[in-house]
């Protein structure tokens, strides 16, 4: 508390003592009054001890805490937070505009943005520039962003950024918006700052249930009590609306390779929650997902299936067909992508997700061995690995006698001399298989680490020449990995038998049951222990936990893997190659993995976006690319100095933002007093059709409280009056009866007497 | 005269005091008239006015009542018997004289008073021979005990005097001499009322012991007489009630007055801030005191004692009567002689 004359206060507040030195003044030692029939007066007096010292004490209360509250109101006191003179002060109006996804719901009006735009218009409406009035903007929409860069005079300016505001696909970030409200604030604190937090409200604003407690204690606590910062809130929004949003997109082949069978029979599996009161009742949303290559599609080129929302069901999951274009016509792009769509609702921004998906025509496999021997009448025991590998790669084409890299098929391979294997080869292939990593020159090893994190794959299997694995260290530093391969492979007595699959790695998802079945015959006589540390995952492993397939990112990147084999595809180390695992597992290997290595940025609107090479936009023309952070759903092609594509960047909307649920004040209330610690929180009657809450001009500019401390003060005054009236037992006495009587014990009267 | 144990050796040097100071003349004049009648039945030692309790065969009828078997036939009534044919004996009332003991309160307490010196003595003088301004309710009884021994007196009745606070400090035997109305009023004027100290025992009351004086009275006296006590009663109910079992197992009479000061009555003690630092005369400690607000209270205390006073003087058929300093002591004391004489005769009739 604080007062508008300090000065006159504490005088006023050293008079409280006087109803008490008054007290003791009469209580000194006074000439004492014989008394005849003092056994009645103690006899009195120990009848009403409590009483009276009961009444002196409410006398004394009564007396004192007038004079305090006179004194205080003398003293002209603030109530905690208003600050002297506030009247007089210049007030900073911080205008937090929600233009997150949720504020693109639409109830019949403009939309929330719209709402708050004239809100804020009305605030702006009560500053006064001539008295040092000024205003600042910052949107909501994560990650919050000043859009004026410092509390203006200039309010007209400020309107015009006001109008410019779009709304963004991003989650609300109340804890952004509270650090730029603190960089914001003044560093004198003679100002007066109200935050007004312009919003709907609804659950995808702020989740009072799920978000007072944990981003609310997250945010920066940018005022307290004392100082001179109120918050403002327009009331949160009650009209229901309900909305579905597209949750996630993902298709079951990381990569579609149009030269491959099945292209008609491609699927995805998609997600989609939905929000609002309509939850209870049943409903059937139209999905349609396509492969785009960002050209127009005809109607046709997607493919349609509905998904069914049970009653009280509010997430659902379902697989839907990916429509393809035409072969003919996907030569002319190197990019494509997923995009589902559904019926348009509330919110439009949640109605459409991307996602990079590769088409390829074919993928190039470098399989890095010495050159074949062409023995192939010496039977399959004169395979090597590297035999063994390519015709797994391409079965049907071994089948039919034709050479192992045959242009028609859709995975195409190459034969390499490790001793000449050079960047320009890494640079065609997409994946590359090192049969006789000991063979390679240990400078080749970080352009195979270059290789892998710029998107392409690499499986590596051990040297099947006896002695030591020298190659290993090499390997292990290219790709900033913590495994650990023993020196020396060992030979296995009894074999050990393949039992376990992950098939919750992407990289063997697709075969999915069947997996279990094909592991059981493999069994290895020889292999290269290897300790992954939690460094990647194992894929497949024998008894005893001992790894044999594991596969890793690249240390410090998103993209590139590599897959490692702890037994040599050959048949004096294992009898993979003859089992019916080989082949399937060989195809996942290449087709999943160079999808997954090749990598692809999905991200939510409002993540930020990597920018080591150029941004460019592929749709929509709207799609908002702001400094590193994408604001609105969009494609955007990663491009290298040379104009190549690296990637494909794929932003959708946040579904944190979807939730259109209303909530109350009462829920809403704690969450943002903890957002930000003010003196003073109030709801704001702008858009309240109550009439309820505050407007700017009452807001952190309380008049002093003396008034009513001295209406107070003289109540208690009253009190005094009428308790001094009521305990002394005073009676009217008859005028001339009194007069006729002297004035029996009292000690004047005894002296006039005497006298 | 003969004292207490701690007779007072003051007195002497106050020999010559002026009786007049405690019977004013009008008093006097009012009481010049009266005579003091026993109310009780009472045995003297010679014939007097007053009846005695043996209704023997003396010279005054007292009443008839049914011949038994065994009767005296020389007290049959034969005039009654003529004309009812009903056997009868016929009574008669012995007088006695008067014995009149007068108990005069001398506590601490009694030396209160807020009337001035002059405006109740009868002379004029502005102070007391001791100095004081006040007209105490000490001088009220002294006056009071004058007044009724002087009227025993000149009625040719015998009159003793004691003065007694927490012990008997002065007696003087009964008497109907010529010069024992001025040994009483020399008595009384030479043993004042005095404020006391707290006791040694650490008790906080000094109050009279009425029993004590009552016990060493009866211990002189063997007759029955009338017992006048001139008191504030500023003592416990208990000890009075167990006082005046004494006197009704003597079958003595009592007539009680009560003296207090009308300042004692009504408590109407002028405000002061920070209040009123009030002094107790019988070795009470100071308290400081807000009037007004303890009046209530106070006038409650006084009232409930002096009623319970008085209903147990009343029901052991004695007589009480209150009486304020400030009020001139002739027409009260006439009016109480007069209004007991009537109601004696009543009883008689």
């Amino acid at each position: 508390m604080s007062f508008l004359n300090p000065s006159l206060a504490g005088v006023a507040l050293a008079c409280v003592l006087a109803p008490i030195i008054i007290h003791l003044l009469f209580r000194r030692k006074r000439r004492p009054v014989e008394w005849g029939a003092m056994r009645f007066v103690l006899e009195a007096f120990r009848r009403n001890r409590k009483r009276l010292r009961l009444e002196q004490w409410l006398l004394l209360a009564a007396r004192t805490l007038a004079v305090l509250l006179l004194a205080l109101a003398v003293g002209r006191p603030m109530l905690a937070g208003n600050r002297p003179a506030e009247s007089l002060r210049a007030r900073d109006l911080i205008l937090v505009i929600d233009n997150s996804l949720t504020s693109q719901a639409n109830a019949g009006s403009d939309g929330a943005l719209a709402d708050s735009r004239k809100q804020a218009s009305r605030l702006l409406d009560e500053l006064n520039p001539a008295k040092g009035d000024r205003a600042s903007i910052i949107t909501l929409a994560g990650p919050a962003e000043k859009r004026v860069d410092a509390p203006s005079l200039d309010l007209a300016g400020v309107r015009r950024v006001l109008d410019q505001i779009e709304p963004a696909d991003s989650h609300a970030d109340f804890a952004g918006a509270a650090s730029l409200i603190r960089a914001a604030r003044p560093d004198n604190q003679d100002r007066e700052v109200t935050v007004a937090v312009l919003s709907s409200l609804r659950a995808g604003v702020l989740d009072a249930s799920r978000e007072s407690k944990s981003e609310a204690d997250q945010a920066e606590t940018v005022g307290s009590e004392d100082s001179a910062l109120s918050v403002l809130a327009s009331p949160p929004a009650e009209a229901p609306i309900d909305n579905v949003a597209i949750v996630g997109v993902e298709p079951l082949r990381s990569i579609f390779l149009r030269g491959g069978a099945g292209a008609s029979s491609q699927q995805a599996r998609v997600w989609l929650r939905r929000f609002g009161p309509g939850i209870e009742k049943p409903a059937t949303v139209t999905l349609r997902l396509r492969a785009s290559d960002g050209r127009a599609a005809d109607d046709h080129a997607w493919a349609k299936s509905q998904a069914r929302f049970a009653p009280g069901e509010d997430a659902i999951q379902l697989l839907a067909p990916i429509g393809i274009p035409d072969a003919k016509d996907a030569a002319a792009t190197a990019v494509s992508w997923l995009e589902a769509r559904i019926d348009e609702d509330a919110i439009a921004g949640d109605n459409i997700y991307r996602r990079a998906w590769k088409m390829r025509e074919h993928i190039r496999v470098a399989i890095v061995a010495p050159p074949s021997t062409g023995d192939r009448e010496g039977g399959p025991s004169s395979f090597s690995a590297a035999d063994w590998l390519s015709l797994a790669l391409a079965p049907t084409a071994a089948a039919r006698g034709i050479d192992l890299d045959a242009e028609s098929e859709a995975i195409r391979t190459e034969r390499i001399d490790p001793a000449r294997l050079s960047a320009s080869d890494l640079a065609a292939a997409d994946a590359v298989f090192l049969t006789r990593p000991d063979l390679v020159d240990p400078a080749t090893w970080p352009l195979l680490g270059d290789f892998a994190r710029r998107g392409g794959l690499v499986l590596v299997c051990p040297s099947p020449e006896p002695g030591v694995q020298k190659w290993t260290d090499e390997c292990v530093k290219a790709f900033g990995l913590a495994w650990t391969f023993d020196r020396e492979s060992i030979e296995r007595k009894p074999p050990r038998n393949l039992r376990g699959a992950n098939v919750d790695q992407p990289l063997l998802a697709s075969l999915g049951a069947d997996l279990a079945e094909l592991i059981k015959p493999v069994v290895a006589v020889r292999t290269l222990p290897l300790q992954i540390k939690n460094d990647g995952d194992w894929l497949l492993r024998f008894d005893a936990n001992e790894p044999m397939l594991v596969a890793a990112r690249p240390s410090g990147s998103t993209r590139g893997l590599l897959v490692a084999l702890t037994v040599s595809p050959e048949l004096n180390w294992t009898n993979l190659p003859a089992m019916p695992l080989m082949v399937p597992l060989v195809q996942e290997i290449v087709r999943q993995g160079t999808g997954l290595a090749s990598g692809s940025q999905d991200l939510r609107a409002g993540s930020p976006v990597e920018l080591p090479e150029e941004l460019r936009l592929i749709e929509p023309a709207s799609a908002r690319l702001e400094g590193a952070v994408a604001r609105t759903n969009g494609v955007w092609r990663r491009v290298d100095a040379r104009g190549t594509t690296r990637e494909l960047v794929a932003v959708n909307a946040d579904p944190a933002g979807s939730n259109t649920a209303t909530q109350t004040r009462s829920a809403l209330e704690p969450a943002l007093k903890n957002w930000i610690k003010s003196r003073q929180f109030a709801w704001s009657r702008l858009a309240d059709p109550t009439g309820n809450g505050q407007g700017l001009g009452e807001t952190g500019r309380k008049p002093p409280v003396d008034w009513p401390l001295l209406l107070a003060g003289l109540c208690l005054l009253l009190l005094d009056v009428a308790f001094s009236r009521w305990f002394s037992h005073a009676t009217v006495h008859d005028r001339n009866e009194g007069a006729s009587r002297e004035q029996p014990g009292n000690p004047e009267a005894t002296r006039g007497i005497a006298a | 005269m003969a004292t207490a144990d701690e007779p007072r050796t003051d007195t002497n040097a106050n020999a010559s005091v002026d009786a007049s100071l405690y019977l004013h003349p009008q008093t006097l004049a009012r009481l010049s008239s009266f005579e003091l009648r026993a109310k009780m039945i009472v045995e003297g030692l010679s014939s007097g006015q007053h009846q005695s309790p043996y209704q023997g065969f003396s010279v005054e009828f007292a009443q008839h009542r049914p011949y038994a078997p065994g009767d005296d036939l020389r007290h049959l009534d034969w005039k009654v018997f003529a004309r009812s044919d009903k056997l009868h004996l016929k009574q008669y009332q012995q007088e006695t004289n008067l014995d009149l003991i007068v108990l005069v309160d001398c506590s601490g307490s009694m030396s209160f008073g807020s009337r001035s010196f002059a405006d109740a003595s009868g002379v004029g003088r502005e102070t007391s021979p001791d100095g004081r301004s006040h007209w105490s309710k000490f001088d009220h009884a002294t006056a009071l005990a004058a007044a009724l021994s002087y009227i025993t007196l000149r009625q040719g009745d015998r009159v003793g005097l004691e003065m007694f606070d927490e012990q008997v400090r002065l007696v003087l035997r009964r008497s109907s001499n010529q010069g024992t109305w001025r040994q009483i009023v020399t008595a009384l004027s030479t043993h004042p009322a005095r404020r006391t100290g707290a006791p040694a025992d650490g008790s906080t009351n000094r109050s009279s012991d009425l029993k004590r004086a009552i016990e060493q009275t009866f211990a002189q006296i063997t007759n029955r007489c009338i017992i006048a006590i001139v008191s504030d009663f500023f003592m416990d109910l208990d000890m009075i009630k167990d006082a005046l079992a004494r006197t009704r197992s003597a079958r003595a009479d009592v007539m009680a007055f009560q003296i207090m000061d009308r300042a004692e009555l009504e408590f109407d003690l002028r405000e002061n801030a920070g209040g009123v630092l009030l002094q107790g005369l019988e070795g009470e400690s100071l308290l400081r005191i807000d009037p007004r607000a303890l009046r209530k209270g106070y006038l409650e205390a006084l009232n409930e004692h002096n009623t319970r006073l008085r209903a147990l003087l009343r029901g052991m058929g004695y007589d009480y009567t209150l009486v304020n300093t400030h009020d001139y002591l002739g027409p009260a004391l006439a009016s109480f002689v007069s209004r007991r004489n009537a109601q004696i005769k009543r009883h008689l009739a």
